[in-house]
């Protein structure tokens, strides 16, 4: 049927002449084979398609339409029950890991026993004080691993999101004997879904599941690095080794990623800034395009970022994934979005973490032929935010939990795809419900400039404004200033 | 109506409606149910028993445990066959020797069914919690009324889930995380609110 649509000669000849041709660039020799010259027409120019991930993986099917327990020939198998399972063998794991690794004196808050359980199903929720990292990180890198056992058991997106709270609230009660927290049934379900489907589609970047021998397994390993519960039941499974075409809904529309190097200075309260810079390294890449490609499933567009130093080994970390798109306006050129945001931020000046959901309007202005104006514009609910503060919780924790709000508008000037210059502002809301009392009120301006140096090579500067303002309930207010300045060079690629 | 009286009620009617949700699903169970996604929109009302707890940094006693019960309106649309995506209403309520609470919260919610042929599914939700509680120490009361972060889990089993009316015992536990909060006798730190909370659903689709 495809090679009819193909060609409007094919589609003359005997329907019984027509073979089945499952994806084919120029229609097949035999296909009007039988019929005459007059028949055929003008000669045959090869031809070229575009199928969307849908329709791709639609193709993919077996014959029959009967998709048995696989959606796709190169997708795993569909097994919930075993995802369950899987969810509950990381945290035994986890548990068996922290009684090797920990330190002596901490080994015995993971010796856990049925008296353990029911002390922490009868004490309930509480917030905890561990160290930002161990919260805003550790906790949702955990999570990935339980949203990543459903997605490597063939459930979707939406159908792996509970599998990431079921095992950190099993978690909580049954594998530590430290109370449950209600931060980290939070960060890990929510930040546990966004990296976990980040790392899910880049392990699949790294899979070539249609070559063999070294290179495959080669891009199997350096995938199970990325996502080791995907790889691992690809080992088990034996679906590392099978020849496949790569499942369409993780070929993305287009992959981009900017490498930059530079040196900030940053200010900490004060107009001046420190004289002495920090080096730092900064990987910007985007996974499919959140405002050219139609949505197709969550996630099949997403933008991360990592700062590593800058102020800290790990100084910044955001994952916007796209969970809807629907395009609007003349030319489509709009699009109404909603992302899943996950933010963590750790410098010498200050801390920030959160796990959000925002809707945003983008748009695309042409302004010649080579020029291009991209804004976005937006804000939703900050389900669970983190900010630093200079009072204690607890035993260790300078830093207060609580919901809010976020907002943000950027605009970016380019020429052929490539950015010259940036501009954005960022505001987040937070109620602290955790802490010391009160109302936090950041806001963010970051000016930024990117000159061509050579090919794609860049020459960056970047100027950022940060303000906080804190409206404690029982404590001084604050008002922290800090303005940074970076200079870089850019290696970008769109 | 007396405390005593009303969780009667609440527990006969819970104990009835477990009682008729086998023999209803029994009934009701359609062979084809797996290959027919159910699609649109919902609403459940679902009644239960549970049991409380609060706890804050300062507080100097961590048993205080009391029970009440509570009512849920939720509602939603079904976004597949195994997941529905809504919002749910709920509260609670409690006496103790020294006061009432109770709690109320406004979620977000998503449910999971795991398995197509099975009628287990997983829950969770996200929100805001408002409390309000009248406490008598030292023959003084205080009235408060907190609002603050309202999380949810729980997990349950749908009988009858491809007809229009369904039903679903459930349990599940609600939290209520409120920030500081002054009281005469001080500020109570980071105040935790906990309803462990069983009951039976009725959904219509």
């Amino acid at each position: 049927m495809l090679a009819c649509l193909a060609t409007p000669a094919a589609a003359q000849a005997p329907a019984a002449q027509i073979q089945p041709v499952l994806v084919q660039f120029a229609p097949a020799a035999d296909a009007t084979a039988g019929a005459s010259t007059a028949e055929r027409g003008a000669p045959l120019r090869p031809l070229k398609f575009t199928f969307t991930p849908v329709e791709l993986s639609a193709l993919q099917q077996p014959a029959g339409g009967q998709p048995g327990d696989r959606a796709c020939p190169g997708c795993p198998k569909r097994r919930p029950g075993v995802a369950i399972v899987e969810v509950l063998g990381i945290n035994l794991l986890y548990n068996l890991m922290n009684q090797v690794i920990k330190p002596t004196e901490e080994k015995k808050y993971f010796r856990v026993s049925p008296s353990s359980w029911w002390e922490n199903l009868k004490y309930g929720f509480e917030w905890d004080d561990n160290a930002f990292a161990v919260n805003q990180i550790g906790h949702p890198y955990q999570g990935s691993n339980y949203f990543n056992a459903g997605r490597s058991s063939g459930l979707s997106f939406w159908e792996s999101a509970p599998l990431a709270a079921l095992g950190s609230a099993t978690w909580e009660y049954f594998g530590e004997t430290h109370k449950p927290s209600v931060n980290d049934l939070i960060n890990t379900t929510v930040g546990g879904i966004a990296i976990g489907e980040m790392l899910h589609r880049t392990g699949w970047l790294i899979r070539d599941t249609t070559k063999t021998g070294g290179a495959r397994l080669w891009s199997e390993i350096l995938a199970t690095a990325v996502d080791p519960i995907t790889g691992m039941n690809r080992f088990i499974s034996g679906d590392a080794g099978k020849v496949s075409e790569k499942p369409a809904g993780f070929v993305p529309s287009r992959t981009a990623g900017d490498l930059e190097a530079g040196v900030l200075w940053r200010g900490d309260n004060t107009k001046a800034i420190n004289s002495t810079g920090e080096p730092y390294v900064q990987l910007n890449a985007s996974y499919g395009d959140a405002l050219g490609s139609q949505y197709r499933q969550p996630y099949d567009a997403f933008a991360v970022g990592m700062r590593l130093g800058g102020g800290a080994a790990i100084s910044e970390g955001l994952i916007r994934g796209r969970l809807y798109g629907r395009p609007f306006g003349k030319d489509k050129s709009s699009q109404f979005l909603v992302f899943q945001a996950y933010d963590y931020v750790t410098n010498t000046a200050y801390e920030f973490g959160g796990q959000s959901v925002f809707t945003a309007v983008a748009s695309r202005f042409k302004q010649t032929e080579r020029h291009d104006i991209v804004t976005i514009a937006g804000g939703g609910p900050l389900l669970l935010g983190a900010f630093n503060s200079p009072y204690v919780f607890g035993q260790d924790r300078y830093y207060d939990y609580g919901p809010g709000l976020v907002f943000s508008a950027s605009a970016a000037f380019r020429r052929d795809g490539f950015p010259i210059a940036r501009v954005s502002y960022q505001g987040v809301y937070l109620h602290v419900v955790s802490g010391t009392s009160g109302d936090h009120v950041a806001q963010t301006l970051r000016l930024e400039g990117l000159i061509p140096v050579r090919g794609r090579l860049r020459l960056g500067l970047a100027g950022d404004y940060v303000r906080r303002k804190v409206y404690y309930d029982f404590e001084d207010d604050r008002d922290d200033k800090y303005p940074q300045l970076r200079v870089f060079l850019a290696w970008v690629n769109k | 109506m007396s405390g005593r009286h009303r969780r009667w009620l609440v527990i006969s009617a819970l104990i009835l409606t477990a009682a008729a949700a086998p023999a209803y699903a029994q009934n009701t169970q359609a062979p084809q149910a797996a290959s027919q996604p159910s699609r649109g929109a919902w609403l459940g009302v679902g009644l239960g028993y549970g049991a409380f707890r609060t706890d804050c940094n300062n507080c100097t006693r961590d048993d205080l445990y009391s029970s009440g019960g509570g009512l849920s309106v939720a509602g939603g649309i079904a976004v597949n066959h195994q997941v529905d995506a809504g919002g749910e209403i709920f509260w609670a309520s409690t006496a103790f020797d020294a006061g009432k609470y109770r709690a109320s919260f406004l979620l977000g919610t998503v449910q999971f069914r795991p398995w197509q042929n099975h009628g287990f599914y997983l829950k969770g939700g996200l929100g805001l919690a408002f409390i309000r509680s009248s406490i008598t120490l030292d023959g003084q009361t205080t009235t408060s009324k907190p609002k603050g972060l309202g999380v949810h889990y729980g997990a349950g089993w749908m009988f009858g889930r491809d007809r229009r009316v369904s039903f679903a015992p459930f349990g599940g536990h609600y939290v209520a995380s409120l920030g500081d909060i002054p009281t005469p006798s001080g500020v109570a730190e980071n105040p935790v609110s906990n309803v462990w909370f069983a009951g039976v659903t009725v959904l219509i689709r």
